[in-house]
């Protein structure tokens, strides 16, 4: 015990680092073993101003087309629909056709509370890890600070950009 | 001379100011026969002084090198120069160790390795292409280089290695914590990064505290330094700023921050005293400019908020005459 006493501020020390990394991963991987989202969700990837976009009305998926100015330099790109199982974390590319027979809830919160939001961009050298903006190579479910990440079509950036649609009503 | 009369002698000597405790308690263990590393904690001569210049050009002179003529070397040249440096410099430093009057060019060449080391393994992993990401680069080359540098103070003693194993550990600590989030969006939901840095300065406080009653109690003073920036740094952006402030933590900060100003005395350290009232003077700027700016004018509060800094510096230089002469 004296051992103890003598070093306490140096157990202290020690110990608040290894608390914190503890309640860090506790708070990001355990609420994995106690709730799970299970609202699937449609979405589209592809980034242009022009060409075949969708978007939500009625609570369906429509779509409309914007014919591309004369002097636009190149063809648009295609936007691609998909539909994300959450359960299973997969998504899967669907035609338009089948997307419009989906009931469609374009609220950003899904029924059981989650939104979808980009990671973080994670960089940085030691202390200075700032944080510059989204990471849109990642795309997480949130609620309450629980977080989980999507296995979605590698959205790549600005070249394929992630557009969520609306949650899929059962 | 008997016991007693000693100890009178020593007594009446500390009221006169003839004598300091570190004196006294050198002496004493100049009479046990302990060895202290005293390389960092006594004034430098004039040629260690330049030792340590020397080791800084070295330093800058090898990454300038490889910076320059980056494209023109091989894999092999830009690691031997900058790891195998770095090796070199250690075993060099491991040698000297052996020879008492080469004592401080040891510790010189131990600060050119553990500055050359992280640059030398990252260019070891790139030249490897070994596919990890940026933060696991650095949770890998600090977890190896305060594992080398604990080893080394198990081994030699010296109060260099507590330095480096301080600052590896606190850069494994932030770098790990980096890879355990994995970029979730949970860091900017929770302020992850201000907290980081609160714990951190707790743990150098605390560290200083352990240090202050030991042979390494020269340590106590920039760990204390450190620590409460890094605290009240953190307490304070936690508070955030009108219309996102975190009230919890704004009417938490004054509390934290009357705490650091009360510890000063008890721990009879300056660097408490001078960061707890600039970071007082700081949170009335803040607050006044937040709340009071619209409702009374921003004359009027700039009046208000001078005057309570005036009061604050006061009280803060009066405490110091009182209980901090001569402390560090």
């Amino acid at each position: 015990m004296p051992y103890f006493k003598k070093h306490l501020p140096l157990f202290i020390a020690l110990a608040l680092p290894v608390i914190m990394v503890l309640f860090i991963a506790g708070a990001i991987y355990l609420p994995a073993f106690f709730s799970h989202p299970t609202t699937d969700f449609i979405y589209t990837t592809g980034y242009d101003y022009c060409g075949t976009q969708y978007f939500v009305q009625y609570q369906k998926i429509a779509k409309s087309e914007n014919t591309c100015p004369n002097y636009y330099p190149k063809p648009p790109q295609e936007y691609k629909l998909f539909l994300h199982k959450t359960k299973e974390d997969v998504s899967a590319q669907i035609t338009f056709e089948q997307a419009e027979g989906y009931t469609i809830n374009e609220n950003s919160t899904s029924p059981e509370g989650y939104k979808i939001e980009y990671g973080s961009q994670s960089g940085g050298f030691f202390p200075f890890f700032m944080y510059s903006g989204s990471d849109h190579n990642s795309i997480y479910l949130t609620n309450n600070g629980v977080s989980y990440k999507l296995n979605t079509v590698n959205t790549n950036g600005y070249s394929g950009q992630f557009k969520f649609l609306g949650w899929i009503v059962k | 001379m008997d016991k007693n009369t000693l100890l009178e002698s020593i007594t009446a000597a500390s009221k006169d100011n003839i004598i300091t405790k570190d004196e006294i308690l050198n002496a004493y263990d100049r009479g046990q026969g302990v060895k202290k590393d005293t390389a960092l904690t006594r004034h430098l001569n004039i040629a260690e002084i330049l030792y340590y210049i020397g080791g800084l050009i070295v330093f800058s002179g090898i990454v300038i090198l490889v910076y320059q003529h980056w494209s023109e070397l091989n894999t092999f040249s830009r690691i031997s120069i900058t790891l195998g440096s770095a090796i070199i410099s250690y075993i060099t430093a491991v040698i000297f160790t052996k020879y008492e009057k080469y004592e401080p060019l040891s510790h010189v060449f131990f600060l050119i390795s553990a500055l050359l080391s992280p640059i030398g393994m990252s260019i070891f992993i790139y030249e490897m292409k070994i596919s990890i990401s940026f933060i696991a680069t650095q949770l890998a080359i600090s977890s190896i280089l305060l594992t080398l540098y604990l080893s080394s103070y198990y081994i030699f003693r010296k109060v260099l290695f507590i330095i480096l194993n301080i600052i590896f550990g606190t850069w494994l600590f932030f770098s790990f914590t980096e890879w355990v989030l994995n970029g979730s969006p949970a860091v900017s939901m929770f302020h992850l990064t201000e907290y980081r840095f609160l714990l951190t300065g707790l743990s150098y406080i605390s560290l200083g505290y352990f240090f202050s009653e030991r042979d390494e109690r020269s340590l106590s003073s920039p760990l204390y330094s450190f620590g409460v920036i890094a605290l009240l740094g953190a307490t304070f952006a936690l508070g955030g700023y009108s219309p996102n402030q975190n009230s919890l933590w704004e009417l938490l900060f004054p509390l934290v921050n009357f705490a650091v100003i009360y510890l000063s005395v008890y721990l009879k350290s300056k660097s408490f005293l001078t960061f707890g009232t600039i970071f007082l003077m700081a949170y009335i700027g803040k607050i006044t400019t937040e709340y009071f700016a619209n409702s009374l004018g921003w004359p009027l509060s700039l009046v208000i908020a001078g005057l309570a800094i005036i009061a604050i510096a006061f009280i803060s230089i009066n405490l110091n005459k009182k209980y901090l002469q001569k402390t560090v």
